[in-house]
């Protein structure tokens, strides 16, 4: 329908978002060892739903780590120029967001441990209202990006 | 060089912090412990009771000791430059020209050590709109302010438009039909439903022994009439408190100024900034569709000047004729457009799949569980009408783009016919769902400014070449 933005994300997002899986499945899954032995001493309830919720977290972590990140970094992609940014992304459902310098309130980074660990950041654009987010880019680039960003937002002036 | 400009907030910022949390957390708990440990008779406090709340004290006051650790600001050309996180690090830049508001307040226990809370607002109510630096000194919250307030003052998005300073006034005729099609007694009329239910056992026997007698035989007439003298009831009420309130309602424009009057008895009004207003929208209730009589509402960026009251209604009211009329004169900003386009035929089975399936899943449910047999079954006389309400949403949604101003229409119960300016629009979104893509919809999101939440304007199922069409002209770079 439209051409799409041309700048992909880092490809390093797909360990970062790898790490972040596997880390989450290991929480559920310690969550449900301490849940079975609860049950073991105390509850003695049947335990085959227990392993109902072992597969599901199993599978959810692998598709959480494996897949979903590979597909996530095939389809996010991310567009800037001195008038608009223009983000796209969504595995199944696309969404392709259009903000106008003009309109960008503030820009800020950021970067929680796992990111930080590959070298990422997330950055964040704040409208009036709305926020949007391009994650894990290379932390130089999303540092220049932030710059260039609140830059652009300063010297765009509205002629409407 | 640079670094050495970063301050941090002062370090009576940790107990303080601290302090408040600690209270707001943990007062509670040790009151309501209290109360309990009285109720049964055998409280005593402990050491280990001791012990364990300043344990508790002291978790907050390292955790406001990271945060104070990590938080670090700076003024650079006019930037307010914030660096925060203890774990995640977040890196915020804010430039004076978005800052609507800065402030200053301090408590009992910041006063004493002459220290300040600084507030920084800007637009929009994301929750991010919001920004404070705690425990600075005085001076320096005072350099600080000076620092960032001095480009401030230009931040007006729109140039006031002059205005031939037109009034409308609501006619009293107008006046009564607006209260008797207002719609709220439906709202009354659950309230005084609740009320009812929740009042019965004050209700006394003998009335429900007359009930009784009655909804033995012929039981389902009685139920409905008393349904029906509650509704006529709420109707009559609403109609009347609605009369009452809006009554003499008037709203007048001069410069930037939209100034709106408005009560039979007790009179009040409101006066709101124009450029304040960041789109409008006309609703038609149920009961006025067949009119088509429309109440203006606007979506209203920044906060009320004074009293703090903000409109919610620019005006109750309005005939159809006297739209362009009224939009060209008190909102000039605005523009008006009768007919508006219609969704492409493939949205419609769309629309009324979405208005139904709500409707099919509990008919479905009360239909093949026995237990509601066979009443269960009557769920599915509600279908035809689903069916015929999803086909007159979609028939009433509509839009259309016209020079600067993009016009959505919807409907849920009401109609609403949304106006939004090209320059008052935030951001503008697009998605497709893989259903969509088959049948090459998209679905259209416009983001506008608002107090206290933004608002997004939805538009659902238009032809992915009206998507385009609305892309390039919202786009500054491809149009």
């Amino acid at each position: 329908m439209l051409e799409q933005p041309q700048e992909n994300l880092d490809p390093r997002a797909f360990y970062a978002w790898f790490w972040r899986g596997i880390f989450i499945g290991a929480f559920l899954l310690v969550l449900i060892t301490c849940f079975s032995i609860i049950n073991r001493l105390w509850l003695g309830w049947a335990e085959w739903w227990i392993w109902i919720l072992l597969v599901f977290t199993i599978v959810l972590t692998l598709l959480e780590a494996l897949i979903i990140p590979k597909l996530r970094l095939k389809f996010w992609r991310y567009e800037l120029n001195e008038e608009e940014i223009d983000i796209q992304h969504g595995i199944l459902i696309i969404k392709r967001s259009l903000i106008p310098m003009i309109r960008v309130q503030h820009v800020d980074t950021e970067h929680g441990p796992i990111l930080r660990r590959f070298g990422l950041a997330t950055l964040r654009i704040y409208t009036a209202g709305t926020t949007h987010r391009i994650p894990a880019l290379d932390a130089q680039n999303a540092h220049a990006l932030r710059r260039q960003i609140a830059y652009l937002a300063q010297v765009s002036d509205e002629d409407v | 060089m640079k670094m050495s400009e970063f301050q941090r907030q002062h370090p009576l910022m940790i107990p303080y912090k601290a302090g408040k949390q600690f209270f707001g957390i943990i007062l509670p708990i040790i009151l309501i412990s209290l109360l309990t440990g009285l109720r049964e008779g055998e409280f005593s406090i402990g050491w280990t009771h001791l012990l364990g709340v300043l344990g508790v004290f002291c978790l907050f006051l390292f955790y406001n000791f990271l945060e104070w650790f990590f938080f670090y600001y700076q003024v650079v050309d006019g930037i307010l430059h914030i660096r925060s996180g203890i774990l995640i690090k977040n890196e915020r830049y804010i430039r004076p020209e978005r800052i609507q508001a800065i402030n200053t307040r301090a408590g009992i226990f910041l006063r004493i050590f002459n220290l300040l809370t600084l507030t920084v607002e800007t637009a929009g109510g994301s929750g991010e709109a919001e920004l404070n630096i705690t425990a600075l000194r005085a001076e320096e919250a005072e350099r600080l302010e000076k620092k960032l307030a001095i480009n401030s003052e230009n931040m007006s998005p729109t140039e006031p438009q002059t205005c031939t300073g037109n009034a409308f006034s609501l006619s009293p005729r107008d006046i009564i039909i607006s209260g008797l099609t207002s719609g709220n007694f439906l709202i009354l009329f659950s309230i005084l439903g609740v009320i009812l239910s929740q009042a019965y056992p004050i209700i006394p026997d003998w009335f429900w022994d007359f009930v009784f007698l009655f909804v033995s035989e012929r039981g389902p007439v009685i139920v409905g009439f008393l349904i029906l003298i509650l509704l006529l009831l709420s109707w009559i009420i609403s109609s009347i408190k609605e009369i009452v309130q809006l009554g003499k309602f008037s709203v007048y424009r001069s410069g930037d100024e939209i100034k709106i009057a408005w009560g039979l008895i007790e009179k009040k009004s409101m006066s709101l900034e124009a450029h304040r207003v960041q789109a409008i929208s006309l609703e038609e209730g149920i009961l006025r569709l067949p009119w088509r009589l429309r109440e203006v509402k606007p979506e209203i960026v920044g906060r009320a000047t004074e009293g703090g009251e903000e409109a919610s209604v620019l005006y109750p009211l309005l005939r159809p004729e006297d739209t362009p009329e009224f939009i060209q004169s008190i909102l000039p900003e605005f523009s008006w457009r009768e007919k508006l386009k219609p969704l492409p035929q493939r949205a419609r089975i769309r629309y009324i799949f979405r208005t139904t399936i709500l409707f099919l899943l509990l008919s479905l449910i009360f239909s093949l569980i026995p237990f509601f047999q066979p009443y269960g079954l009557l769920t599915l006389i509600l279908i035809p009408p689903a069916l015929y309400y999803g086909n007159i949403r979609f028939k009433e949604t509509g839009w259309a783009i016209e020079d600067n101003y993009i016009f959505i229409q919807n409907r849920l119960l009401a109609r609403q016919i949304s106006i939004i300016p090209y320059s008052n629009i935030q951001d503008l979104r697009l998605t497709i769902n893989p259903l969509q893509r088959r049948k090459r919809l998209a679905t259209l999101q416009v983001g506008v400014a608002s107090s206290p939440n933004a608002r997004i304007f939805k538009l659902k199922d238009i032809d992915q070449e009206t998507a385009r069409q609305f892309w390039y002209w919202f786009s500054r770079s491809r149009s």
